[in-house]
């Protein structure tokens, strides 16, 4: 390669470099920072995993303003900070956070199917229970982590008590108890980091 | 000189001709005012991937329909990341479009006519019409820039179908670029039927239909998949949400008299700068009579089967991209429809300035061609007391970039404009959020009533819905979810969204119960900056109405003082010296106890921001349906 070639490429690598890198003025919205995780243990392949995605799918397409975006990690390891959501009773415990276990059982009268819910996880009362448990599970844990940065346990304790609303099984508060009749029961467990 | 270098050396000297009329021309309508409507949107897009953040094509595009937009603000972003200052890098974009389609009309006809014939098509189109110059003046993406590659497309394909053997390549080419540029703008289909006519009218013609459509669509599909997820869904390979039964509905006879009886004037920039009834306009009828005449000619010669194949493909482009005009008049309606006129004119521009060249041979009538010609050109710079159509300063075009970012019920609230704020500049703030205040001041009262209706729809069996905190639909007929835009951001820049949303909600001269319930999901405390809103909006109309409407408010209790003080504030504004008493446009019962003075807080961007809405239409459902 000549001089002039090798010269015209630095001195446009240097203008590149120079040039308007980063225009924007000010931070993206807290919206469009890093997104909340929810993590579901879980295999890729459970059938409940339709649930938790449509779920998230909800939780993004609802956002506010001042919320950030919520990021699905299915599989059986959590890490730190994260909230976990587990659908079994036996999750790993290696993470500092809220746990949020879905509600088994048959469904209660006054549920509420999301019309995206894949139909094959409404076979049955028990199977409609356990898949519209993790739904409920998924987005309350994503309501309660994208409504800020911070996810220490204590926060997200505070944010669930003040989050109340009509879920798919029925009317949900943490207010009084972090096992409400209907919802999923919340443990928190503080792990070190 | 060879003909091919003749050509080539024209097309440069007249194109860089374009361009330096095109940049002398800005430079003298004044720096201070270098936007046009819509330009700051394909800016703030190509900051964004300047800055390695590429917008989906629903967030980038300023409308679902303009995908050009994206692809114009891609094509700004390297000048951009090279350091370039915006308005320097819109209008080096600008006057290279310009200069391509001068060029490429200039060259194409002396390819065919000679030297003579390049430089009278490439001077009608750099000199003899201020219209052109006007629309090129803005980098706005859309049909006037994709021209000048439409007529670089059909000189090449003239070139190509000359010879016996073409090159596959060459044609794949053509076929790429020709993609890129239906996806640009919808218009080039018309030259794709043409080149596809021309090129596989003789020749191998399966080979060269695969060169040609394959790289075509490898260029078009990834656009027409990258489709909005929630907005707007669109049919097959189309990247429009209107298809052709949408577009061919809206013709009536009508279109065809609008089309001609504006045709003489479509040399001319029809804006504010010159008045309809000045007989400066009549100075341009000539050279389009002469441009008319020479389509016509050729339309002859046609029928008579001597019109030689190159003039018969560029007199086809001519009268096809003019059919796009009957259409363009409904749609953008007159004079915003003039800038479709850019290939019609280039066209003619070829077969004048051809014909011309090639009339017969005594240096007599050539000379005498040549010098109608010239005489009938002359006008067209100079007659023009502004050439140009870029008339809002940097704070103006972003409270317009501002109201631009439409969102469609699918959405979730606020998406573009979230996605978009991190790359306006700390001078165009205020104005992007007061423009982008008026986009939610209108949309709610529109959006609300459709939102109800699906969320009613939606609920359609007992144990069927979607969970109310996350049901965007549901979260659409909530105001304070609406009026929680600009939260983020802090004060004083909240400020200034709810100035604009007032300004927004009163645009009609009627606060509903709608406008109301947004005015109610406020704090007391911050209800001024949407006081002075409606004020300034009251002002607006009677600044442009000249005549004083009173406030139709569906509460009826007293302003507070404050809220009295900024509505006045507001009103003096836009209303000027001369702007109403308040007796005439608050009505007796909403007049607040106390005596008011004044208080504009917050300074407007625009100092008349309703210069692009259509005033003369009162009336909920009729209001103004933002900028143009």
């Amino acid at each position: 390669m000549g001089f002039a070639r090798c010269a015209a490429l630095l001195v446009g690598w240097v203008a590149l470099l120079a040039g308007c890198r980063v225009p924007p003025e000010r931070n993206p919205p807290p919206a469009l920072s890093a997104p909340a995780i929810v993590s579901v243990v879980l295999s890729d392949a459970h059938p409940l995993a339709g649930a938790a995605r449509l779920a998230v799918r909800r939780l993004n397409e609802s956002r506010a303003p001042s919320e950030r975006p919520v990021q699905l990690e299915i599989g059986p390891r959590a890490s730190a900070g994260q909230v976990l959501v587990p659908v079994t009773a036996d999750a790993p415990g290696s993470f500092a956070g809220l746990i949020l276990v879905p509600r088994r059982g048959s469904l209660p009268e006054s549920h509420q199917v999301d019309p995206a819910m894949p139909l094959d996880l409404l076979g049955d009362d028990l199977l409609a229970a356990h898949a519209l448990g993790l739904y409920d599970a998924v987005l309350l844990a994503g309501v309660v982590a994208r409504s800020g940065p911070d996810a220490t346990a204590d926060l997200l304790v505070a944010r669930l008590r003040a989050t109340a609303g009509r879920f798919a099984l029925g009317e949900i508060s943490y207010a009084q108890s972090l096992e409400p009749p209907l919802g999923p029961s919340a443990i928190v467990r503080e792990l070190p980091r | 000189m060879k003909p091919w270098r003749q050509a080539s050396t024209t097309a440069a000297v007249m194109a860089l001709l374009g361009a330096v009329v095109l940049a002398v021309a800005l430079q003298s309508d004044g720096a201070a005012t270098p936007f046009g409507p819509g330009e700051l949107d394909v800016l703030v897009t190509a900051r964004s991937m300047a800055a390695g953040v590429w917008p989906p094509l629903w967030v980038g595009a300023v409308h679902p329909d303009a995908t050009g937009t994206w692809l114009g603000a891609a094509v700004l972003s390297p000048l951009l990341r090279l350091g370039l200052p915006d308005v320097l890098a819109l209008k080096l974009a600008a006057c290279a479009h310009f200069a391509l389609f001068v060029g490429a009309t200039a060259g194409f006809a002396a390819r065919r006519g000679g030297v003579v014939a390049g430089a009278l098509a490439g001077s009608v189109l750099a000199l003899g019409a201020p219209a052109l110059l006007a629309a090129q003046s803005k980098y706005l993406a859309t049909t006037v820039e994709i021209a000048g590659i439409e007529v670089a497309l059909l000189w090449a394909t003239a070139e190509l179908s000359r010879r016996e053997r073409v090159p596959g390549w060459a044609i794949g080419v053509v076929g790429a670029v020709l993609g890129l540029a239906i996806i640009y703008s919808l218009h080039a289909a018309i030259v794709a039927l043409l080149i596809a006519g021309a090129l596989l009218g003789t020749g191998p013609r399966l080979r060269r239909a695969a060169w040609l459509l394959i790289p075509a669509l490898a260029v078009m599909l990834p656009f027409s998949w990258m489709r909005d997820p929630l907005g707007p869904q669109r049919t097959g390979l189309s990247v429009k949400t209107l298809g052709p039964g949408d577009l061919l509905a809206l013709l009536d006879i009508s279109d065809l008299g609008t089309l001609l009886s504006r045709a003489p004037f479509a040399l001319l920039h029809e804006t504010e700068h010159i008045g309809p009834d000045s007989p400066l306009r009549l100075l341009h009828v000539p050279l389009a009579a002469l441009l008319a005449a020479a389509l016509l000619g050729a339309v002859v010669l046609a029928v008579r089967r001597r019109l030689p194949h190159p003039e018969l493909l560029v007199l086809l482009f001519a009268v096809g991209t003019a059919a796009p005009l009957l259409v363009a008049g409904d749609l953008l309606g007159y004079p915003a429809a003039y800038r479709y006129y850019a290939p019609v004119i280039a066209g003619a521009a070829i077969l004048l300035g051809v014909g011309v060249a090639r009339a017969p041979r005594r240096e007599r009538s050539v000379a005498i061609g040549i010098v109608a010609v010239g005489a009938c050109i002359a006008p067209g710079l100079f007659t023009a007391p502004r050439a140009t159509a870029t008339e809002l300063s940097r704070p103006m075009a972003a409270f317009f970039a501002g109201q631009h970012r439409l969102g469609f019920a699918q959405h979730p609230l606020h998406t573009q404009f979230l996605m978009l704020t991190p790359f306006v500049r700390d001078d165009e703030l205020a104005g992007w959020l007061q423009g982008y205040g008026v986009h939610v001041g209108r949309e709610f009262t529109r959006q609300q009533p459709t939102a109800l209706i699906e969320l009613r729809d939606e609920g359609t069996s007992p144990h069927v819905a979607i969970p109310g905190p996350v049901n965007r639909t549901l979260h659409k007929t909530l105001p304070q979810r609406w009026i929680a835009a600009a939260d983020w951001l802090g004060e004083p820049h909240r400020q200034h969204f709810l100035l604009g949303v007032g300004l927004g909600a009163a645009e009609d001269g009627v606060l509903d119960a709608r406008d109301s319930a947004l005015l109610g999901a406020l704090p007391a405390a911050d209800q001024s900056a949407f006081w002075q809103g409606v004020g300034s909006a009251l002002g607006e109309r009677w600044f442009w109405a000249g005549q004083a409407v009173p406030l139709v408010y569906s509460q009826e209790v007293p302003l507070s003082e404050s809220a009295g003080n900024a509505l006045l504030g507001g009103l003096v504004t836009t209303g000027g010296r001369d702007a109403p008493s308040l007796d005439r446009v608050l009505a007796p019962g909403l007049h607040p106890s106390r005596p008011l003075h004044p208080t504009p807080s917050l300074r407007l961007a625009h100092p008349h921001p309703f210069t692009y809405a259509d005033l003369g239409v009162v009336g909920r459902g009729e209001v103004p349906m933002g900028p143009r």
